[in-house]
């Protein structure tokens, strides 16, 4: 799979709803210059890995410490035989080029967990 | 203390070995004191080969060995919905088909022979309908040097005084062997295991979906 080559970008509303929602305002500018490097090389940059399992087909790109970006690379996706996992419209769509980005959403998910415990029963 | 990676972790192989344990996971998965009893067989099996797998403490309580670590297993398995909480558990489609996921590309790995060697040992031994009472007499019986307590000879547990630690995990410099997860299965289970954040992915997915989808 290749890195340097021409890559078109889509985003969800989610996406762009989070964008500018005020609990990522300030980190605009780290998102935006994560998605510049995912552009560049979208299977490495930013430590991304590809999720397994009921998210197979997707990647976790870090942004910051908890926060990930969720995305599809349409090529990575057809290589793989992924689309029958989580399909999108690109899957059922043969004009999407396969060197397109698919930006789902921002994500807490890393988000160290509570370490208090409450005995409960 | 362990981390959020290392209690995720231990998450995905509880429900491993719980899964793996019971005959029917969907219908009856035990109740929490034959989970936590097969919870201490599993970390003790795997201190006993010097095995990093499970990040539990176990002390002497009223009904035998238990963990803290246990209980935030319960609460991240239940929260996130892959086991159902009654008086025995009973595991979801999505949980069930996790555990078998989990034990098929990561525990099942070559790195980690020696944890998939311990929770099958023990998965098998105790395979069938969880039943609670011969697996607490068993836990009773046997004799261990409870942790901190190196110098002194095995005791059985039903003799040991309440509060008194029994086990702790195998220190990171004494272990012979390890458990290896890759990123991209760190990443998902903290996805899997963190149900709120699940919404803005559910959502983005359901924009791609109906066309609400903005190019460049």
């Amino acid at each position: 799979m290749s890195a340097n080559d021409d890559w078109h970008i889509r985003h969800s509303l989610q996406f762009l709803d989070q964008l500018e929602s005020r609990r990522y305002r300030s980190q605009r500018g780290r998102i935006e210059s994560r998605i510049d490097e995912l552009l560049k090389d979208p299977f490495r940059a930013a430590r991304s890995e590809r999720l397994r399992h009921e998210f197979a087909g997707l990647r976790s790109a870090r942004v910051a410490d908890a926060t990930r970006l969720i995305y599809r690379i349409c090529q990575e996706c057809r290589q793989l035989g992924e689309q029958h996992r989580l399909p999108l419209d690109c899957c059922m769509d043969s004009s999407t080029t396969a060197l397109t980005l698919n930006l789902l959403c921002l994500s807490e998910h890393y988000a160290d967990m509570p370490l208090d415990f409450d005995f409960g029963t | 203390m362990r981390n959020a990676d290392q209690r995720r972790t231990d998450a995905a192989l509880l429900l491993v070995l719980w899964a793996r344990a019971v005959e029917a996971p969907l219908e009856d998965a035990g109740d929490k004191l034959w989970q936590m009893k097969l919870a201490f067989l599993a970390a003790l099996d795997l201190a006993n080969g010097r095995v990093l797998g499970l990040n539990l403490s176990f002390y002497r309580w009223t009904w035998g060995p238990l963990s803290n670590e246990v209980y935030e297993g319960w609460d991240d398995l239940t929260g996130s919905r892959l086991l159902q909480p009654d008086e025995h558990f009973a595991f979801t489609r999505r949980g069930l088909d996790l555990a078998e996921a989990f034990y098929r590309e990561v525990i099942c790995d070559e790195r980690n022979v020696p944890v998939r060697e311990s929770i099958d040992r023990v998965a098998d031994r105790w395979h069938g309908p969880p039943q609670t009472r011969p697996l607490m007499e068993h836990v009773y019986g046997l004799e261990i040097v409870p942790a901190g307590d190196g110098g002194s000879s095995p005791v059985p547990v039903r003799s040991i005084a309440r509060g008194t630690e029994l086990l702790e995990p195998v220190p990171g410099a004494d272990a012979v062997g390890g458990f290896t997860v890759e990123p991209g299965w760190l990443e998902t289970l903290a996805l899997t295991l963190n149900l709120d954040a699940r919404a803005p992915l559910e959502a983005a997915i359901a924009d791609f979906r109906s066309g609400r989808v903005v190019v460049g």
